[in-house]
């Protein structure tokens, strides 16, 4: 059983705002699919005195392509995600990275957004997102501000949103739409689980050269974070086999996991070695065939 | 329990569409859709099992498309159009009607669809034995329909890849799924039937 709260469903963004900012204890609801499961588990403390939907929050829902950059509303379910033509033609790695999560009835409720916001560790959109040099919209009482992705994860569960603050939109630059994107995943089932470890990587190539790389884990830390080490092993050489372990045993070395129930600590940094092994293998062999 | 000392205040009105009728019902901000189907409006054909959304056997379909019912807030549906297992047969009799309206010509060649009173899906469930227990079943047959809907609405088949992954949030502990997707499998190639080809 869920303890009773009162219900907001308002209908702009400001008053969304207005409402989190007049009751500490309400919070804002996208697809639910986190927030309903935390809600029926009194180990989290008292639940809140309000759920503010954010359901009829219109703006929030839009996938808007500017000449630079690609601008999904915060409240954009995956299954959107999904079958969108211009982002499964501009960004392969989002659908990819969503049909790793949940199963189709939750993909129709669950939202970019909400991924980002919950702030859990092993979510699969940050990683893909931070090696797209992603950016994100809060809006709020102030000024509307933009943050880059990395700087709004600040632990488990903990975003940089303020109190009376919701994340509008992510906006995904149209460079990022060149580079060789993959998003790797060490999980027990395909469906309905989440990452034991998760690695995404970027490269942007130039003939065999290594131009530019990103590459970011997911579950191996408190945060979904980025691996300027490895990313600069990689930058400017050639993506042998020397060059793809060196960058792998980087990203190991970066890893701070946790042992729970889904994995030890060790095994994590094991897995995200052979992860990222995998994915630079992958886009190597990739090239090769494409040659 | 309800909560009788709970002040009216924190009723909500909420209007929406379950099973083709217009529902209009007083509900507290928490009150689930699962809750709503089950305790307000007696639907208990939509099961209650792991209320957090990792089961799928209170999968409905919400303007035809798949969600678990036990992680949505009612008043989260206000103007939604809800499907329930109750309201498949009905649903799959106004698809036909419409269909019909639409083509004066039925499809040529078009088996029977059923007997009426059970969707194709369900119908396919009873002649595999789709169904052990029956605890998933509702959710399972929910989910094959909106898997169904979507994939003969843009004019393909369904692989039978297409239909696990459209299953893969309905978990089953008795058959080990291969009847369940002959089921669908049988199912889907009588609604192509029934239907004649798509515009």
């Amino acid at each position: 059983m869920r303890p009773p709260f009162a219900y907001h469903r308002p209908a702009t963004l400001a008053e969304a705002c207005g409402l989190l900012a007049a009751d500490p204890r309400a919070v804002a609801m996208a697809g639910g699919t986190d927030l309903m499961v935390h809600l029926r588990q009194p180990w989290r403390g008292r639940g809140p005195s309000a759920v503010v939907s954010l359901r009829r929050l219109d703006d929030l829902q839009r996938i808007d392509a500017t000449d630079d950059a690609l601008r999904l509303g915060a409240c954009v379910n995956l299954s959107t995600v999904i079958d969108h033509p211009l982002i499964q033609r501009a960004y392969p790695v989002l659908p990819r990275a969503a049909r790793y999560m949940g199963s189709p009835a939750i993909r129709n409720l669950a939202t970019v957004g909400g991924n980002l916001c919950n702030a859990s560790p092993a979510a699969d959109l940050p990683p893909v997102l931070l090696v797209l040099d992603a950016e994100v919209g809060i809006a709020g009482g102030g000024a509307p501000r933009r943050l880059a992705l990395a700087e709004f994860f600040r632990g488990p569960g903990r975003s940089a949103l303020m109190p009376g603050e919701l994340l509008a939109w992510i906006e995904i630059p149209r460079r990022a739409a060149d580079w060789v994107v993959r998003y790797e995943r060490l999980d027990v089932r395909r469906a309905m689980d989440i990452a034991i470890a998760g690695a995404a990587l970027a490269l942007r190539l130039e003939g065999s050269r290594v131009v530019d790389a990103r590459i970011a884990l997911c579950a191996v830390a408190p945060t979904p974070c980025r691996v300027p080490e490895a990313e600069r092993a990689l930058i400017d050489g050639r993506l042998d086999e020397a060059g793809i372990g060196r960058a792998a045993r980087l990203a190991r070395q970066a890893a701070r996991p946790i042992d729970d129930v889904r994995a030890s600590a060790p095994y994590r940094m094991a897995m995200v070695e052979t992860l990222v092994r995998r994915g630079l293998d992958e886009i190597a062999h990739g090239r090769r065939r494409a040659a | 329990m309800p909560d009788q000392s709970r002040p009216a205040l924190d009723q909500y009105p909420l209007t929406l569409t379950v099973n083709g009728r217009s529902v209009r019902r007083d509900v507290p901000g928490e009150r689930t859709l699962l809750e709503l189907l089950r305790e307000d409006l007696r639907l208990i054909g939509t099961n209650l099992a792991c209320d957090s959304g990792d089961c799928g056997a209170c999968t409905v379909l919400v303007d035809g498309r798949p969600q678990t019912a036990c992680l949505v807030l009612a008043l989260d549906l206000e103007g939604c159009e809800v499907t329930t297992v109750e309201g498949l047969a009905a649903r799959w009799r106004r698809q036909l009607d419409r269909d019909a309206a639409g083509d004066p010509a039925p499809p040529r060649g078009a088996p029977a669809a059923g007997p009426a009173s059970l969707h194709p899906v369900q119908q396919g469930f009873l002649e595999e034995g789709g169904a052990q227990c029956g605890f998933c079943t509702a959710g399972m047959v929910v989910a094959a329909v909106g898997l169904l809907e979507e994939c003969l609405g843009a004019g393909r088949p369904p692989t039978e890849a297409d239909i696990r992954a459209g299953l893969e949030g309905n978990l089953c502990r008795c058959t080990g799924y291969v009847k369940i997707v002959r089921a669908v499998q049988v199912a889907a190639e009588r609604m192509r039937a029934a239907r004649g080809p798509t515009p």
